[in-house]
């Protein structure tokens, strides 16, 4: 346990990211708060891939003198995409929770429910 | 005119921009030009349908940068017909939407890259890029559903783009653990490295896990199927038609894809019912005593082929044939260079 927690805390970190993030994106009731949720679900696996790529005295992967060991640069490719995508995402999703604060004056999905249904 | 694999993507997307700058100008400029991007994606759907029927699997480099390395674009007798079916519908919704509506260019210009969108889920032959896809897919879906008029599409578009996005995510995630599995990202070439990892890993199967979860998500498969009837019934009529007739199906194409290309496990029993042939062969050759097929306990694609003959010159005549040298060739190609030869006295 301690020799996890000491040699591989990057994967630790990853999974309670997730782990919290997709715990608030089904537990809390605020639409900003799940938006906030889902991001954090997303940086953990952005950290996940970033850790993937690391090589133990790895040099950042641009050609230099005297370097020999590269870390991955594909991972870092791969995740500067899924980040676009992620705050494209972000952007769409904070677009939408404006136009249902307009509409319901509110942000609780248990209050935006009740209302749906009274209509 | 394998051009036409790359252009029924981009066409639409490239279609989107115009549509979005012609708006500044001529308000209602939109329909026309959505309607003319769909003509050409269908044109250069049928086109590839064709090419496929007469010349087989056609391949796309991106760029020029060769497979697995770079990414290619793949066209084959499914992927084919299921362009073809994204290509008409998506003529036939603007045909629709013309009386429909919503009118205005910002509609058209999410139309277009959704159509944009699942052309590429379609014809992409690298998982990466499919998942981006998929991204671009969603993104126009969840900002059409919510363009709808009733307070509630808003709500039912949030729900879409949530539960979406969680999806996306863990097939994100799995395309994660298929590369450090394997590190490819190409489809032919994962199928070939995830059989040589061994589809007892854990990481292999944590990768099938997450692929396939996330996109059944997209597919709205039960129990994760909540976000589907609102969606549907929030959005504008031309949308509502759109995503139902494509959104869903396309991500059900991309599990199939998933499952047929990407993982296929039951080489094996196709290399056994193969053996099983090549021992019939061999019981009827001079010398010949007896040849079975041994497997390691451990791991099941380790095999061992053990032959008895009455004489070393009997074997070594069947060893030379042509017929020997086809079945080594064919062995090699579906265990992926697995045939080790030992030759005992």
């Amino acid at each position: 346990m301690i020799d996890l927690l000491t040699t591989k805390y990057n994967y630790v970190a990853a999974i309670l990211l997730m782990a919290g993030g997709l715990y608030m994106v089904i537990g809390d009731r605020n639409l900003v708060k799940k938006v906030i949720g889902m991001n954090l679900f997303q940086t953990g696996i952005f950290l996940f891939f970033i850790t993937t790529a690391f090589v133990d005295g790895g040099e950042p992967p641009v050609i230099a003198e005297g370097v020999e060991t590269y870390v991955s640069p594909l991972p870092h490719v791969l995740i500067l995409t899924a980040i676009v995508v992620g705050v494209s995402l972000t952007a769409v999703a904070l677009t939408l929770i404006i136009r249902i604060y307009s509409e319901y004056g509110t942000l609780r999905e248990d209050v935006i429910t009740e209302m749906e249904t009274d209509d | 005119m394998t051009d036409a694999i790359v252009l029924a993507v981009v066409v639409p997307i490239f279609g989107a921009m115009i549509s979005l700058i012609a708006g500044l100008r001529f308000e209602r400029s939109g329909w026309t030009v959505a309607a003319l991007t769909c003509l050409a994606q269908l044109g250069a759907a049928l086109v590839i349908l064709f090419t496929v029927v007469q010349d087989g699997k056609q391949r796309y480099e991106l760029a020029g940068f060769s497979p697995p390395a770079g990414i290619e674009l793949v066209a084959d007798g499914i992927s084919a017909l299921v362009m073809l079916l994204v290509a008409t519908v998506s003529l036939a919704v603007v045909v629709y939407a013309r009386q429909a509506g919503p009118r205005g260019n910002a509609f058209y210009t999410l139309y277009l890259l959704l159509a944009g969108g699942l052309a590429g889920v379609t014809l992409t032959g690298d998982i990466f890029n499919m998942y981006v896809f998929l991204e671009i897919t969603g993104l126009a879906a969840y900002a059409l559903v919510a363009s709808g008029d009733s307070t509630k599409s808003a709500v039912a578009g949030l729900k879409y783009l949530i539960l979406g996005t969680i999806g996306a995510s863990l097939f994100l995630l799995g395309v994660g653990y298929a590369y450090v599995a394997t590190g490819t990202l190409n489809m032919v070439d994962l199928s070939e490295q995830l059989a040589a990892a061994g589809y007892s890993s854990r990481l292999v199967l944590g990768a099938f896990g997450l692929l396939v979860t996330g996109l059944l998500v997209k597919v709205a498969l039960f129990p994760v199927h909540t976000w589907q009837p609102g969606a549907y019934s929030n959005a504008p009529d031309s949308v509502s038609v759109y995503i139902s007739a494509l959104v869903s199906t396309v991500a059900a194409y991309a599990v199939a894809r998933v499952l047929y290309t990407v993982f296929t496990p039951d080489y094996r029993n196709e290399f056994v019912e193969k053996f099983d042939d090549v021992g019939g062969v061999l019981a009827d050759m001079d010398g010949h005593i007896e040849t079975r097929l041994l497997a390691n306990v451990g791991d099941e694609n380790d095999m061992f082929i053990s032959s008895r003959w009455e004489a070393k010159e009997d074997a070594m005549e069947f060893f030379s044939g042509d017929a020997f040298r086809e079945t080594v060739d064919w062995g090699r190609d579906v265990l992926d260079d697995r045939p080790r030869h030992v030759f005992l006295a």
